[in-house]
């Protein structure tokens, strides 16, 4: 039998897991499920829950869990023991000052030098993938601490752009 | 087709993905030769793989390649092609290209550059079509800022920027206020002078809950009109479709009528030659012309299922300079069919484009399926182009048919690696609103961010599972450095 807490937004929940008679049991909030995860192709299973088929890919295993269930995306902390502290002990997930890139794609322009006072919503910067272009906007108003590209740089999905003060 | 008519032998198809495959499937019905091109991103693509010959016409971005039409000409001449097939995208609007193959000597699937030149420009195409009795959308010329945003103040908010050279969904904004203009024009600009090596921009008036319908239609070199009936594509996302029907539902058949022959008169109006398709936007009662695509389009698969028609098979049969064969009494529509398109985008966020490398693939089947794509595991997904990477079709005899067959292949597709479109088409395909044929183009802003995920502990049980998985597995390591083949091949004494 293993014990597991699942952290998805602020809620958690504890997950028991046991496999009797060749058939997997997962206990959550007092009831009891029968389980079957099968998977289909490297990353994608096949997931049956009380004889009810459920698709699930996973996405992304780099720190959380990302998950597409049945098309929905969650992202999912799982820890094998109970966290200390009032809000679990979980790091914030992301830092309000850092910019980041939404997509992988070329930098076309960059609005912005250290020092520039921005406005919410303002453009920071233009990148371009896929003969798409988009400005990247400032999520708050603030002072621009550091730019991280410039024009013409290749970028990931991810990658940090711009930190903002 | 400007130049002597003959019946292609041997085509270069001036694009790459899907549509490139989709033409070379139609010339090996024809006993043509096809020709494929290539940039130095495709060398290993399917279409290149799937052709006789193939020629590598520059670097990975358009610029370099696919748009680059010295290239493609001297890879038709080198190729000793005969026909040049543009696809969609690219070039295929472009008249530079279909003057360049004039000049060659080489065929052009497409309309002349004459009728090209009048498509692209969408002010001059309105007042044509607008003389021949085709109620137009007020739009405006090609401008420059200033001008733009004086001429949003008369046309009023919100406005829409397009793309003069526009298609695609490439360089049109909407632009809800006079503060979001000066930067929607330049990403406007920035994105056709990208895609089209066009920035020219001109502004349209929005309508409340419009449906975009649009009409295939087919001229011959003697200029009879012929329409292959209409398509529903309101499903959209970026101002791009993302999934499209034929015929189109819960259009009053007086409607569906006047459209239909509104489309015919547009054609005739523009001097069209070839397929192409007629535009309009359908806002209660009322419809208006938008513009002429003056290619094939991606959802032209729709069509072929209600037709029976092999529409590049019939773009083939225009080149060689043959009448039509098939009259206006005689198409009829047989069935209903949905098409989706399958992208590499990330659905939860605003469905940005992603580059990566595809996993695994499974694609669906059964009755009535069909899957036009150029996906294969592993391919590598570069930022230069269009994110699409297949496009499933579904056939039934009612539209409850063909919604039930798409919804039951979507749940068999599969695509690891890249996040794509596939969860999306399954909500949207079993949404009440799209079941019932009553949606319009901006659905997808209005009704996706809206819906409901799993429960909770649902959620929490899948992640505590798979973590159970990999707690649990059996190692796949050989246990005391014996393995079966070794067991085995001790036994009999072979090692």
């Amino acid at each position: 039998m293993k014990r597991y807490w699942v952290r998805l937004g602020a809620e958690v929940f504890e997950v028991e897991m046991d496999t009797r008679g060749g058939t997997v049991h997962a206990t959550i909030g007092g009831a009891v499920h029968r389980v079957e995860l099968t998977e289909l192709v490297p990353s994608w299973y096949t997931l049956i829950v009380d004889g009810t088929v459920h698709d699930l890919v996973v996405r992304d295993v780099a720190g959380s869990l990302t998950v597409s269930l049945d098309g929905h995306t969650c992202i999912a902390q799982v820890d094998r023991a109970r966290r200390a502290g009032p809000d679990g002990g979980f790091p914030a997930s992301v830092r309000s000052e850092e910019v980041r890139s939404p997509m992988p794609g070329l930098v076309i322009a960059v609005h912005v030098k250290e020092g520039s006072q921005v406005e919410m919503g303002q453009a920071l910067a233009i990148m371009e993938a896929m003969k798409m272009q988009m400005e990247i906007r400032a999520p708050h108003a603030g002072t621009v601490t550091r730019v991280h590209v410039g024009p013409g740089q290749e970028i990931a999905a991810g990658q940090l752009l711009v930190t903002m003060g | 087709m400007s130049g002597a008519a003959r019946r292609p032998r041997k085509v270069l198809i001036a694009n790459r993905g899907e549509i490139a495959l989709r033409v070379i499937r139609a010339c090996r019905v024809l006993g043509i030769t096809p020709v494929a091109v290539y940039s130095d991103a495709d060398q290993g693509a399917l279409h290149v793989h799937a052709a006789d010959e193939a020629c590598r016409v520059g670097g990975a971005a358009p610029a370099d390649s696919y748009l680059n039409i010295p290239a493609i000409i001297d890879a038709a001449r080198s190729t000793q092609a005969d026909t040049v097939h543009p696809g969609y995208g690219f070039l295929s609007e472009n008249p530079a290209l279909a003057e360049a193959c004039a000049r060659a000597g080489l065929g052009f699937v497409g309309p002349p550059a004459s009728a090209l030149a009048l498509c692209g420009d969408k002010a001059a195409t309105r007042r044509r079509v607008a003389a021949a009795g085709v109620p137009v959308l007020e739009g405006t010329d090609p401008l420059d800022d200033p001008g733009a945003i004086a001429a949003a103040m008369n046309l009023g908010f919100p406005v829409l920027i397009k793309a003069a050279a526009g298609g695609g969904g490439k360089g049109i904004h909407l632009v809800d206020g006079p503060a979001d203009l000066p930067g929607a024009l330049g990403l406007a600009r920035g994105e056709a002078r990208n895609a089209f090596g066009d920035d020219r921009v001109y502004l349209e008036r929005w309508l409340d809950r419009p449906r975009h319908i649009e009409v295939q239609i087919v001229a011959d070199e003697r200029g009879t009109v012929v329409h292959l009936g209409e398509r529903e594509c309101s499903i959209q996302r970026r101002h791009q479709k993302v999934i499209e029907e034929a015929p189109a539902p819960q259009l009053p058949d007086v409607l569906r009528d006047a459209i239909r022959a509104a489309a015919v008169a547009a054609a005739r109006a523009v001097g069209y030659r070839n397929a192409g398709t007629v535009e309009f936007l359908v806002s209660g009662g009322a419809f208006y012309f938008l513009e002429v695509n003056a290619r094939l389009q991606v959802e032209h698969p729709v069509t072929e299922m209600v037709t029976g028609i092999d529409l590049v098979a019939l773009q083939f049969g225009v080149v060689s300079g043959r009448p039509l064969t098939i009259r206006q009494e005689e198409v009829r529509l047989r069935g209903h069919a949905i098409e989706c398109r399958i992208s590499a985008e990330d659905t939860e966020q605003q469905f940005l484009p992603w580059a990566g490398r595809v996993g695994h693939v499974l694609l669906p089947g059964g009755p009535g399926i069909r899957v036009d794509g150029a996906l294969a595991p592993g391919m590598e997904i570069t930022r230069h182009y269009d994110p699409l990477l297949a496009k499933l079709i579904a056939w039934g005899g009612t539209r409850a048919e063909a919604i039930a067959r798409m919804a039951a292949a979507l749940r068999e597709t599969a695509v690891t690696g890249v996040p794509t479109t596939i969860p999306f088409h399954r909500w949207a395909v079993t949404h009440p609103a799209f079941g019932a044929g009553e949606y319009d183009t901006r659905f997808v802003e209005r009704e996706w961010g809206a819906r409901t995920g799993p429960e909770g502990w649902m959620a929490a049980l899948a992640a505590a599972v798979l973590a159970y998985r990999a707690d649990t597995r059996t190692p796949l390591l050989p246990q005391q450095g014996a393995t079966a083949w070794t067991s085995a091949a001790r036994r009999e004494g072979t090692a």
